[in-house]
């Protein structure tokens, strides 16, 4: 069987886009052999510029580069600088974007008319990116159709955790009649220490940040519309609905007290940020979760639960970020497409 | 006939004795007894299953017998005849304002509170409250709509169970 090639535009340099970059050198001749896939990378942006090789560019050179001065338009011989993602596309020689610049929850710009042009130019997309899924989910989907492209975004939803390709592959034929989950990180890793440790929320809250676990500003995360995201483009992709981030229901966990949790604990409950797609309603609430139930995950890590009409009820447990566990689920839609391509 | 039934007996010497001698008196026929003892209820009761063999009389006669003595059916042949909710509220309010709270959820009908729990914070300002209330299984769903809308208007966050 021949080898393909298959050119990818990373868009975002940051943890996922360099966790792209890290996976993509380190599987590159695996891919060959089992997928018959040669992926390169011929184009990666940040806000500085970008570096475009038509050949491919030096993975490790990108990443060194990165590393040392912060701006990939320092690229040897390749690096451009004051280009904006649109004009990264037009010049790049690829067949697919990966998106991977932060999230906008207000209008999902610049990722949406970034995607939107890759695929009227004809480009498959991958992207890690919430925010114009959960804002604008049929247009984009529409437009993959429009365009006969293909769209994938796993790593939106659950990071490293297979959520969409557990539910359209694994349990395909299946009706998914609700979903509930725990699809943020922080706030469990903030939420199991105050069980474990007793604390209170605010101190608990900086210790995640100096670990690097809460972000800078956590108010995405600990408000909720992180995991608000999430369970919206699950029950667009998933469960039929049309819906977007103002249909959900929201509160966080900022005043979640030790006093509540201890108390909930002696009945040996904990308390959990969930995000469920039941009952024709989409919220993200702290709730009550038994203890040793599938929804009791320590730390970091996110679950979700399928009810289905067929398996009963199935449930997933995985870690919900990282650079290289997201970059994980963005390698396995670059195969999928790559594959499907192929045939 | 055959019933099969779940109850919850407190965990004290002598309880289940109780209830199945005057069972086997009036003639029923008590079999397979299996006691959860790892799965304590939040009022700290264990669930027991057994079943009951006799004529349509006798078996109405145990049931009835059963509730009259104060215990909790929780299934009979696995149809739900109650079920229990825990929720928390909480908010920054002093504890006699989330007693009344409390106080409006009792007064809703076809809920049962089973039991409250109250921790108070270090400023008397901040109140937390557990509780534990018994539905029938088909007006779950309406009951903790009606406590829903009772904390909205108290200005409370109420914690449900997924
Ligand atoms: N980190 C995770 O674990 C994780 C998990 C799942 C999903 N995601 C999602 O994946 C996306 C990327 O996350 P991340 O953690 O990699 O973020 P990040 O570390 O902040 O990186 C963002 C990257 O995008 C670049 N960028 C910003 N604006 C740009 C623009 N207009 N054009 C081109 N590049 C631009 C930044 O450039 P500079 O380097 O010059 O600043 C940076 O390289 C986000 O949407 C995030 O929500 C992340």
């Amino acid at each position: 069987m021949t080898v393909k090639k298959m050119r990818l535009c990373v868009l975002g340099f940051g943890a996922v886009g360099q966790g792209v970059a890290n996976v993509i050198s380190m599987k590159h001749e695996e891919l060959i052999e089992r997928y018959n896939l040669d992926i390169q990378i011929t184009a990666i942006a940040d806000r500085s510029g970008a570096a475009i090789n038509p050949d491919g560019l030096d993975l490790q050179l990108a990443l060194d580069t990165k590393y040392e001065t912060g701006k990939i338009k320092d690229y040897p011989e390749f690096g451009v600088s004051d280009v904006d993602g649109l004009e990264v596309l037009d010049m790049a020689e690829y067949d697919c974007l990966v998106e991977a610049t932060p999230t906008n929850i207000d209008d999902g710009e610049p990722t949406q008319s970034n995607i939107l042009k890759a695929m009227n130019d004809k480009k498959d997309v991958v992207t890690s990116n919430k925010g114009p899924l959960a804002l604008n989910f049929k247009t984009l989907v529409d437009a993959a159709k429009d365009n006969d492209v293909k769209f994938r975004f796993e790593a939106s939803v659950g990071g490293a955790m297979p959520v969409i390709n557990t539910a359209r592959q694994s349990l395909a034929g299946n009706q998914i009649q609700s979903v509930q989950g725990i699809l943020n990180g922080t706030t469990n890793y903030i939420l199991s220490r105050m069980a474990n440790e007793g604390t209170e929320y605010e101190p608990t809250l900086k210790e995640a940040q100096e670990l690097g676990i809460a972000e800078t500003n956590p108010y995405q995360d600990v408000e909720g519309l992180d995991a608000a995201c999430k369970i919206v483009i699950i029950a667009n992709s998933l469960m039929g609905w049309d819906v977007s981030l103002k249909d959900v229901s929201l509160h966080g966990i900022s005043d979640i007290t030790s006093n509540a949790v201890q108390l909930a604990l002696k009945d040996g409950y904990l308390i959990k940020l969930v995000a469920e797609a039941k009952d024709g309603k989409l919220t993200v609430a702290p709730m009550l979760v038994k203890q040793g139930s599938p929804f009791a995950v320590n730390g970091t890590l996110n679950v979700i639960n399928f009810k289905t009409d067929l398996s009963d009820n199935v449930t997933v447990v995985g870690v919900g970020a990282g650079s290289i566990e997201t970059a994980s689920a963005i390698l396995s839609d670059i195969i999928s497409i790559g594959k499907a391509n192929t045939n | 006939m055959r019933l099969k039934l779940l109850i919850e007996l407190p965990d004290t010497p002598g309880q289940l004795v109780n209830i199945l001698q005057p069972l086997s008196s009036f003639g029923a026929n008590v079999s397979t007894i299996i006691h959860e003892h790892d799965n304590r209820t939040a009022d700290g009761k264990i669930p027991v299953h057994f079943t009951l063999d006799g004529s349509k009389e006798i078996l109405e006669k145990g049931v009835e017998f059963i509730r009259g003595q104060d215990v909790d059916i929780v299934e009979i042949d696995g149809i739900l005849q109650k079920e229990t909710q825990t929720f928390l509220l909480l908010g920054n309010i002093p504890t006699a304002d989330i007693m009344q709270t409390v106080h409006k959820i009792d007064e809703l009908e076809d809920v049962k509170i089973s039991s409250v729990d109250l921790n108070i914070g270090n400023n008397l300002q901040e109140s937390v409250c557990k509780i534990v209330i018994e539905t029938s299984e088909n007006n779950r769903l309406e009951a903790i709509n009606f406590i829903q809308d009772i904390a909205d208007n108290d200005n409370l966050v109420l914690i449900k169970e997924i």
